[in-house]
């Protein structure tokens, strides 16, 4: 086989269109700014949450795999390299919500910083200085490993040099004890202290778990596209929907796992300074909410994605990604939104712009890096042997 | 006249041939799959990947059994725990409900995964057959080998299609050696 039948020309479509999209979002933003700013911000953290989520799980996703030495995932982690380069974007869509800090964030108001003990004593950490400092850090450290691994595996592409795929496994190591801290802190700082008053030491990891489960489906979902459009079934393998979608799997119980034990610890101790996370969730139409996260978000994506036969199936697996996604943006507008809504659960034009607006340009942009270079690690060392990929089951398929 | 156990005509278990290396068994097992066969095995000191595919195996029926282990695990530790404390001995504790189903889960999760495993494992032996002390192979001297460096092909006898010559003829076209008419 000539290495140069995987130089892929062909360009994903919809740029146009997402980019209209983000546009149209903007114009909603701004009108829906213009009639309610505390909600405007609400909404607009919330879609945030959700494709910082997406960008961040794929930077896992990426690392995790040079770790790894991965052969499976070299023609996927293209995608995946490319969402995560989109974290410098990120901070730029970050500006909104530094102008809105003082809508998002109860403990910068002055009077609860003079009159509220907690947040008084919380103050070494929830301090306005040290706030700025860490989300500078954040974006910083996402947006400089992001792109060393983008650039590093499309230099590969040409250069062909295994000792590119050497340095980027030691440069994972420490990537992900920065992601790891980096992204447990943004979680207490942007989505925890919207209630300066609760805390949970596993509210990190359950934001964590939940963009895994997003990235994997977005991962998915793209390489579908991808598959559709290049026709290129050796290269988007069902081995490698397969394998993605058993991950997939595994990680949404992984998220059930850890949003159980951060609601079970709480409810059995029952101290109120806790339960009153919980209490906002179960007031009025948040408790509907709140019980569809153990069915919808679990209970029928575990009965579904179960079988092989499913996530061997492109149309089939899909369906379940597109489900989960739309699950994982409802989990973090139920982590944000009961902060801002105590009666019960608010979906308005201010939700709708933001999503349009934050989403439009995210895939606009990943569309359009995506296009500018080879659609797959030409160059990585362990390219044939993930092209011979087989995870072993027996199936009548024709590859 | 008495009846005496050597009077006993033995019958044919099946017919065994020996291959040299897991490439040629893998090639011949496909030609047998392609004949039609059911009742017949390969034999390998290793696994031999993809030989599930050229033996033409099926979807094995163990992650059904693990499902409903599960299940039977999952519901049975719910059930049981619903039960005393509803029913056979109401107590109030901590202040929650008679029926605090969040505190059921792990209890409900647990003998899932234990049930899940019996099930495994006894179902593994039962699909393979298993335990036995005993299996018509073992006659054949040179199937010692299996568990070295031998690579074998059995064809049994319960087999519809099984024809003791025509069979032994398949076995020797597609490359077989060392053929034997094992008896039961």
């Amino acid at each position: 086989m000539s290495k140069d039948n995987y130089r892929l020309n062909v360009k994903l479509g919809g740029g146009p269109i997402f980019l209209g999209a983000g546009v149209l979002g903007a114009v909603l933003c701004v009108v829906s700014y213009v009639q309610n700013p505390r909600d405007f911000f609400a909404s607009y953290l919330t879609a945030f949450a959700f494709f910082l989520a997406i960008a961040l799980g794929s930077f896992f996703f990426v690392f995790v795999q040079h770790l790894a030495r991965s052969a499976w995932s070299v023609t996927v982690r293209r995608i995946s390299e490319t969402v995560a380069a989109n974290l410098p974007w990120m901070a730029l869509l970050f500006i909104p919500i530094v102008v809105g800090a003082h809508y998002l964030l109860p403990w910068l108001d002055p009077h609860m910083r003079a009159t509220d003990r907690l947040v008084q004593m919380k103050a070494p950490y929830l301090n306005q200085t040290f706030l700025w400092i860490r989300a500078a850090a954040y974006f910083i450290i996402w947006s400089v490993l992001s792109l060393y691994f983008l650039n590093t595996s499309r230099k590969q592409d040409e250069s062909k040099d295994p000792a590119l795929t050497t340095q980027m496994g030691k440069v994972a190591a420490a990537a992900a004890i920065l992601f790891t801290l980096t992204q447990t802190f943004w979680a207490f700082d942007w989505i925890m202290s919207l209630d300066p008053h609760w805390f949970s030491t596993m509210f990190g990891v359950y934001y964590f778990a939940g963009s895994v489960v997003a990235q994997y489906c977005f991962l998915i979902l793209i390489s579908a596209a991808l598959r559709g459009k290049t026709g290129r079934k050796d290269i988007y393998r069902t081995d490698h929907f397969h394998d993605a979608g058993k991950l997939l799997f595994g990680h949404n119980v992984f998220w059930t796992y850890i949003g159980f034990s951060q609601f079970f610890l709480i409810w059995y101790a029952n101290i109120p300074e806790e339960t009153l996370f919980f209490l906002h969730r179960s007031a009025g139409s948040w408790k509907v909410v709140s019980l569809m996260l153990p069915w919808c978000h679990f209970a029928i994506p575990f009965l579904y994605l179960m079988s092989w036969h499913v996530k061997r199936n492109i149309v089939a697996i899909c369906i379940g990604c597109a489900w989960l996604l739309t699950m994982c943006y409802i989990d973090i507008f139920w982590l944000i939104q009961p902060n801002f809504h105590h009666e019960g659960v608010h979906f308005g034009l201010s939700d709708i712009g933001s999503i349009l607006a934050v989403g439009g340009f995210f895939l606009f942009l990943f569309i359009r890096r995506l296009n500018s270079a080879n659609l797959i690690p030409a160059g990585d060392p362990r390219l044939p042997d993930c092209l011979t990929y087989d995870n072993g089951v027996i199936t009548n398929e024709q590859h | 006249m008495e009846k005496t156990i050597s009077d006993v005509k033995p019958k044919v278990f099946g017919v065994l041939a020996q291959f040299s290396s897991p490439k040629d068994v893998y090639h011949a097992a496909e030609k047998v799959r392609d004949k039609g066969y059911k009742k017949w095995d390969v034999h390998s000191p290793f696994p031999i990947h993809g030989i599930d595919g050229a033996m033409g195996l099926g979807d094995s029926r163990m992650g059904w059994i693990a499902l409903f282990s599960a299940m039977a695990g999952c519901f049975g530790g719910f059930g049981l725990q619903y039960w005393i404390n509803m029913f056979a001995q109401p107590v109030v504790i901590g202040g929650k409900p008679l029926n605090p189903y969040p505190a059921f889960v792990p209890v409900s999760f647990e003998p899932g995964i234990l049930f899940t495993a019996f099930g495994c494992l006894l179902g593994m032996l039962a699909l393979n057959g298993l335990p036995r002390l005993y299996h018509a192979l073992f006659k054949s001297a040179n199937f010692k080998k299996f568990s070295d460096d031998g690579f074998f092909i059995s064809i049994e006898a319960r087999d519809p299609r099984f024809n003791l010559n025509e069979t032994r003829k398949l076995l020797e076209d597609i490359g077989g050696r060392n053929i034997e008419v094992v008896e039961d």
